[in-house]
């Protein structure tokens, strides 16, 4: 019995150790600090967002064209955030950024960024909003 | 001269038990004569001398107390449609009333249409109004208790769902393994106060609202429902059951830890 339950204990950690490995180094992490964006803005492209809307942002989204996802961050908890936009898009002068706070109301920009690298700021308020959410929620809360 | 509304109580000595009580609600030109007519009611229905029955009544608006409770049952149920946010929380915690919470209230107030109040009393206007009011909150208040939530531990997500767990907890004590449903009757008692806690914290002075608004709306609508005053005494006896089969499950699970506990004792003084 007891070596039953070491061997369950051993797989159980392996498991677990697996999974933190294959996030960390798998997954692909577009979300960067500030600092970083600026120290490598002359070697990528960057969009830094900056949320001046007054609510908690529970998504960003970056699009190009008619709608092709290039980045996506959820529940962002600083007030801006850079993303980093992958190699394969930085060619891309045309980019749109959607943001849905937690009572869904959705905001959007359009902004034309020129070249392959750089850092970029856009600003969203509450002008931005393209799309009315839970105006009862957003009333009480 | 108009009509009004009376609520006449009614008690007198019955064949089947010493003395009866019930309360009804009268439309009559007088208190006299609602109390007379409520008189010849209790003596149809349990076949008593009209001359031993005793009867106290009081003039009241029926329709507007059921407006005021409606109204403070209103904001209630607006405010369990809500979604609460703490400060800076991106998800939500509410306590809407859904699919599984309204089939516990339905549950619960058909017991009592069946029992006391009548189908036919409850299809009349103000009463099918206030009955789909006061299953929508007693819907909450089931939703409050019922947790249902994603868990985060570590990087996996486990759901947890304790409407689930109170009917597999039903279940287990009725097959005889009482001290497993007092342990899963504990994980929802747990479960429900961590959720009181955080709504606590995310509807702030709206959570005071709801608490004031709640308890007027059922104290408003008590007070114009004959049947529940009638029905007072087997709620108290209903919860006296309710609370002595749960204090029997927890003492198995009580005797079964004591046992366990024996058992390993004995087993280390063997081995030593």
């Amino acid at each position: 019995m007891k070596k039953f339950i070491i061997a369950f204990l051993v797989l159980i950690t392996f498991a677990l150790g697996g999974y933190f490995v294959f996030s960390a180094f798998f997954s692909s992490n577009l979300k960067v600090s500030n600092q970083t964006a600026e120290a490598k803005k002359e070697e990528k492209k960057f969009i830094t967002v900056i949320n001046n809307t007054g609510e908690v942002i529970n998504e960003i989204v970056i699009t190009i064209d008619e709608g092709t996802e290039v980045a996506s961050i959820e529940n962002p908890d600083e007030k801006s955030i850079s993303i980093e936009i992958p190699k394969e898009f930085a060619k891309y002068k045309n980019y749109t950024i959607t943001l849905t706070d937690r009572n869904k109301y959705v905001y959007k920009v359009n902004k034309t960024i020129e070249g392959t690298t750089g850092r970029t700021e856009v600003i969203i308020t509450s002008d931005h909003v393209v799309k009315e959410g839970n105006w009862w929620d957003k009333l009480l809360n | 001269m108009s009509k009004s509304d009376y609520l006449v109580h009614t008690s007198g000595k019955v064949i089947r038990e010493d003395e009866e009580i019930h309360t009804y609600l009268i439309r009559a030109d007088s208190l006299e004569e609602a109390q007379n007519i409520g008189k010849k009611l209790f003596s149809n229905e349990y076949g008593t001398d009209s001359q031993s029955i005793s009867t106290t009544g009081v003039k009241f608006n029926r329709s507007g107390r059921a407006i005021l409770a409606i109204a403070f049952m209103s904001i209630a149920i607006a405010l369990s449609f809500t979604n609460w946010f703490t400060e800076t929380a991106h998800t939500s915690v509410s306590f809407k009333p859904d699919f599984i919470s309204s089939l516990f209230a339905v549950s619960l107030y058909t017991a009592y249409v069946v029992k006391f109040k009548g189908v036919e009393q409850t299809l009349k206007f103000w009463d099918l109004l206030l009955s789909i009011f006061s299953i929508l909150l007693i819907a909450g208040f089931v939703k409050i208790l019922l947790v249902e939530k994603n868990l985060h531990i570590l990087a996996f997500e486990i759901p947890i769902q304790t409407s689930l767990l109170l009917v597999v907890a039903v279940i287990l004590s009725w097959v005889g393994f009482k001290s497993v449903s007092a342990f899963c009757m504990l994980v929802i008692v747990i479960l429900g106060i961590i959720n009181i806690t955080t709504l606590n914290e995310a509807m702030g002075f709206f959570g005071i609202i709801y608490i004031l608004t709640s308890f007027f709306g059922v104290l408003s609508y008590i007070s114009i429902e004959p049947s529940v005053i009638d029905a007072l005494p087997y709620i108290r006896k209903s919860v006296f059951n309710g609370s002595q089969f749960i204090q029997s499950n927890v003492g198995s699970l009580q005797k079964d830890l004591v046992k366990i506990s024996k058992q390993k004792t004995t087993a280390k003084k063997r081995i030593e």
